[in-house]
C-alpha cells in the first residue's frame, strides 16, 4: 500500500482524506453528515466509502431509525494506524522541503 | 507517486477534523444579546425587590407576609423565565443567520451533541435551584446557578471554540466567590450572565466572526 516516501496510496484522493479526517475526530458518523460537510455527490461517496471499507480502515453500521435506514461509519484501529503514518509521512515530507 | 502539495493536504485534514467536531456556527452576537438581556431583567429583578421592600411592612402589618414573599418569588420567576427566552431566541437566531452565512445548517448531529451535552448539566442545576428555593436557601440560588452554568459551558466546549472554557472557569469561579458575599446575589448574577457574556461575545465577535 504504502510508496518509497511512505505515503499511503488510500488517501490519494482529497475526499478520503476528507472522511478520514472527520472519522478521526468523531465516533460514529452517519452518511449523510459525511456527504453534507464534504460537499459531495452519492455516487462519489458512496465508491470511495466502498474504497475505505474494503481496505478495512472504516467499519459501517445499518441499522433502522424510525422507518428510514441509517448508515454509519466509524474508523478502525489500523484505518487509524494507517491515517496517522500518512500524517507523518507528509509532515515528513514538508520538513524535508 | 503523489504529486499533491503536502501542505494542502494537511490544511485540509486540519480543516475537516475541526469543522467536522466543533460547531463553529456559534455567534458571538448571540453571547453578547444574552449578556445585555440579562442585565436589562436584573434590573427588572431589583426594581421588583426595591418595590417589595418598600411594600413588606404592610404585608406583614397585615398577618399576609408568607404571602407578600410568595408574590415577590413569583415575579422575580417569571422575569426569570422571560429572560431565559429571550437570550435563547436571541442566540439562536444570530446563530442561525452565521450558519447561513456560512452555508452551513444549524441542526446537524453535532449542534444536537452540543445541545445535549450542555442541557444535562444544566437541567440538573436547573432542579437544584427549584430544590434550594422550595427548602428555604433562595440566597443560594445565585451562586448555584453560576456554578452549574459554568458546568455546562464547560462540558459543552469540547464542540465549540476552546476560548468557551474561559467563560466557563469565571462563571465558576465567580459562583464561588458570591458565595462569601450572599446579600449581593443579584450583582453577581449581573456580572456573570450579563457582563462576562458580552465580554466573551464581543470578544468572539472581533475573533471569528468579523472576517
Amino acid at each position: 500500500m504504502s510508496s518509497i516516501d511512505g505515503l499511503n496510496k488510500a488517501f490519494d484522493s482529497r475526499v478520503r482524506l476528507g472522511i478520514m479526517s472527520m472519522l478521526m475526530v468523531n465516533d460514529w458518523l452517519d452518511y449523510k453528515t459525511i456527504k453534507a460537510e464534504l460537499n459531495l455527490t452519492d455516487g462519489n461517496l458512496a465508491s470511495h466509502i466502498a474504497g475505505l471499507e474494503k481496505l478495512e480502515y472504516i467499519m459501517v453500521r445499518k441499522r433502522f431509525v424510525g422507518k428510514k435506514t441509517n448508515t454509519s461509519y466509524r474508523i478502525t484501529k489500523p484505518g487509524k494506524q494507517a491515517f496517522k503514518s500518512h500524517i507523518n509521512a507528509l509532515e515528513n515530507l514538508i520538513n524535508k522541503i | 507517486m503523489n504529486d499533491k502539495n503536502p501542505i494542502e493536504d494537511l490544511k485540509a485534514i486540519r480543516k475537516m477534523m475541526e469543522s467536522s467536531s466543533k460547531f463553529l456556527s456559534l455567534s458571538g452576537l448571540s453571547g453578547i444579546f444574552a449578556g445585555l438581556t440579562a442585565i436589562v431583567g436584573a434590573y427588572f429583578a431589583h426594581l421588583e425587590i426595591k418595590h417589595w421592600n418598600l411594600l413588606m411592612p404592610h404585608y406583614y402589618l397585615q398577618g399576609r407576609g408568607q404571602e407578600g414573599y410568595e408574590t415577590l418569588s413569583l415575579r422575580l420567576l417569571l422575569i426569570a423565565l422571560i429572560i431565559l427566552v429571550i437570550a435563547l431566541s436571541f442566540g439562536v437566531f444570530f446563530t442561525w443567520l452565521k450558519a447561513r452565512k456560512l452555508d452551513k445548517s444549524i441542526w446537524t448531529p453535532l449542534s444536537m451533541r452540543l445541545v445535549i451535552s450542555i442541557m444535562i448539566p444544566l437541567g440538573f442545576g436547573g432542579m437544584f435551584c427549584i430544590g434550594l428555593y422550595v427548602q428555604g436557601y433562595p440566597e443560594l440560588i445565585a451562586p448555584a446557578m453560576l456554578i452549574f452554568y459554568g458546568f455546562s459551558l464547560l462540558n459543552g466546549s469540547k464542540y465549540v471554540h476552546n476560548d468557551i472554557k474561559f467563560l466557563a472557569l469565571c462563571e465558576m469561579a465567580l459562583g464561588v466567590i458570591s458565595l462569601l458575599d450572599l446579600n449581593k446575589g443579584i450583582m453577581y448574577w449581573t456580572i456573570g450572565f450579563g457582563i462576562l457574556h458580552i465580554f466573551y461575545g464581543a470578544i468572539m465577535y472581533f475573533k471569528y466572526d468579523r472576517k
